[in-house]
């Protein structure tokens, strides 16, 4: 998939920040654009569509040059086979769900549908809405039709504008699943632009971090906010499904050198490599492996460095393991107990952790 | 009512009808690109399309017959090409009316398109659509009460036509004659019954076709929200 490239070399002034990104990606699956308001992580996105044009600059997508400032090169929005996402799904208010779909299929390229309208209908979970007007609509019922709508014109690139920022918890939780099947099942390389970890983490495999309009690194996901500094509360390391145990509702995880049984909150995730997030207060430390403990999970490890925590009681601990890094958020006091040292071997006992995408 | 007031009557309703569909085909890419632009030649343009409300009609009427005269370029240029003044006739009341009642036309279709939010356009363009596809396709129905509005504010307009009509256009029964200078002329000639029927006639279609457009509007309003 690595054909899949997006270059871009571009700058763009606005009132309140300078756009200056320049970056050559090779897009698999899903990228994060990720960045608190006003980083300028929309404006990227827009000048990718086509929506903005850059002051100078270039941007490139697998053969075609979109735009090219020195040479003149312009490729129109609707000629760049882009899908895009709206933050308000933007959907026609003149047409009713099923026409709003048609709209797209009857303008998508002849001949290399990669899926059929009843795929989509099915995967958006759309089905009961196709007769009904936009306006009668909730929030995540519009952005599932704009989801529908988008996949049905065959895009090559899938830009997604904070899909989920208007919608709340149980209807965010809807559309991820949706939205987590997007690579996989129909194979079109996603940008999310997104200000919210959460979202990052559980949609996104690559991720770009955006701070006032300059790149800040890009990586897979884990690695860029493992090593972003960015005070998160949480690592995520690789692991891998091996069993799930439908009786006591527990999954094995193989990660970080060790098999963790994890309790199965809400769906069960597939066997198969995942990624499991492990925050930093649900990790104590032990000088030597404990028995007769509830904490079912105990990882080997070194400690890597002891830093301030969130509050003046607490310290952060980074521990390595494996060569994967992750943190334990206990007390000064028990710091000193413990005479904790780095380099020095201890036991991290993982309370929880939750498997992600 | 007499044959003449009769054809005054159709001729009215054949210029308001003309002008409308001109100024409909005319007008509707000037308000787009009003509503859109960043030129720094949108001020001069707005105020030249919103001059015919301000300006007396005979004043525009006086330099459209300047404009109009077979010596004058273009209406040497308009003689030539249909072998008829633009004086006098009604190609030139057709143009005459266009330019009266073109912010008519165009400033309720600048609001209409202003009001518009990218949002439809832009997902159009990502949908593939050409920029005159979206228009076709989502500008037009979005704006469909602008639309209305404007042809019906357009026709009304220049059923009521006077100064300019008198100026370019004169008074030829059956070329250039509409109602309101028949009436004039019928208060000239003191026939009261012939005045007060053809302005009763005037009044109530005006009045018809503004309650249509109201009733529309709202109806509308209610549905959507």
């Amino acid at each position: 998939m690595s054909d899949n490239r997006l270059e871009i070399d571009i700058a763009l002034g606005r009132r309140q920040f300078t756009l200056s990104v320049a970056a050559n990606w090779p897009l698999d699956g899903c990228t994060a654009v990720f960045g608190p308001s006003g980083s300028g992580k929309t404006t990227l996105l827009r000048t990718i569509a086509g929506f903005e044009r850059p002051d100078r600059g270039r941007i490139c997508y697998r053969d075609t040059t979109w735009c090219d400032t020195t040479a003149g090169t312009w490729v129109a929005p609707h000629r760049r086979g882009i899908g895009v996402v709206f933050q308000d799904a933007a959907l026609f208010e003149h047409l009713s769900v099923a026409g709003n779909l048609e709209f797209a299929s009857k303008r998508a390229p002849p001949g290399d549908a990669r899926y059929s309208t009843d795929d989509v209908i099915a995967a958006c979970d759309i089905t009961e809405l196709l007769q009904h007007q936009p306006a009668t609509l909730s929030g995540g019922e519009r952005q599932r039709v704009a989801l529908a709508r988008m996949l049905l014109s065959q895009p090559q690139l899938i830009l997604l504008d904070e899909p989920l920022s208007a919608l709340d918890r149980d209807r965010r939780r809807a559309l991820i699943r949706v939205l987590r099947r997007l690579p996989r099942d129909f194979g079109i390389p996603t940008i999310l632009v997104s200000h919210d970890i959460d979202e990052v983490v559980e949609l996104a495999d690559y991720t770009l971090p955006l701070r006032e309009g300059r790149t800040d690194g890009f990586g897979k996901t884990t690695d860029v906010l493992n090593a972003s500094g960015h005070d998160v509360g949480f690592t995520l390391v690789d692991a891998a499904v091996r069993s799930i145990d439908p009786d006591y509702s527990v999954a094995t995880v193989q990660a970080l050198g060790t098999t963790f049984t994890l309790p199965i909150d809400r769906d069960t995730p597939p066997i198969g490599q995942h990624r499991l997030r492990i925050r930093d207060r649900d990790v104590a430390i032990a000088l030597s492996a404990p028995t007769a403990l509830s904490i079912r999970n105990h990882v080997p490890c070194e400690v890597v460095s002891i830093s301030p925590g969130s509050s003046p009681a607490l310290v952060r601990v980074a521990l390595l393991a494996e060569n994967q890094g992750f943190g334990a958020s206990i007390t000064r006091a028990a710091v000193s107990d413990l005479q904790l040292q780095i380099g020095q071997s201890v036991v991290a006992l993982v309370k929880s952790a939750s498997i992600d995408g | 009512m007499s044959g003449p007031d009769i054809s005054a009557l159709l001729l009215t309703g054949w210029l308001a009808l003309v002008t409308t569909l001109v100024l409909l085909i005319v007008g509707t890419p000037l308000a787009w690109w009003l509503a859109r632009t960043s030129s720094r030649w949108r001020p001069a343009i707005e105020a030249m399309v919103a001059l015919p409300l301000v300006l007396p009609p005979t004043v525009l009427g006086f330099y459209l017959l300047l404009l109009f005269n077979p010596t004058a370029p273009i209406g040497a240029a308009w003689l030539w090409l249909s072998g008829d003044t633009l004086t006098f006739s009604f190609a030139g009341l057709v143009v005459a009316s266009c330019m009266y009642s073109l912010p008519f036309m165009v400033q309720p279709l600048t609001s209409a398109f202003t009001a518009l939010s990218r949002g439809p356009v832009e997902a159009a363009a990502s949908l593939r659509a050409t920029p005159l596809d979206t228009f076709f396709s989502v500008v037009v129905p979005l704006s469909k009460r602008g639309f209305l509005t404007a042809a019906v504010l357009t026709f009304a307009h220049t059923l009521g036509e006077f100064g300019v009509v008198l100026m370019v256009g004169g008074n030829l029964p059956e070329r250039t004659r509409v109602v309101s200078i028949a009436i004039y002329e019928h208060v000239e000639t003191l026939a009261y019954t012939e005045a007060h029927t053809l302005s009763l006639i005037l009044l109530l279609t005006s009045f018809v076709v503004l309650t249509v457009v109201y009733a529309s509007n709202r109806s509308q309003a209610v549905r959507v929200g």
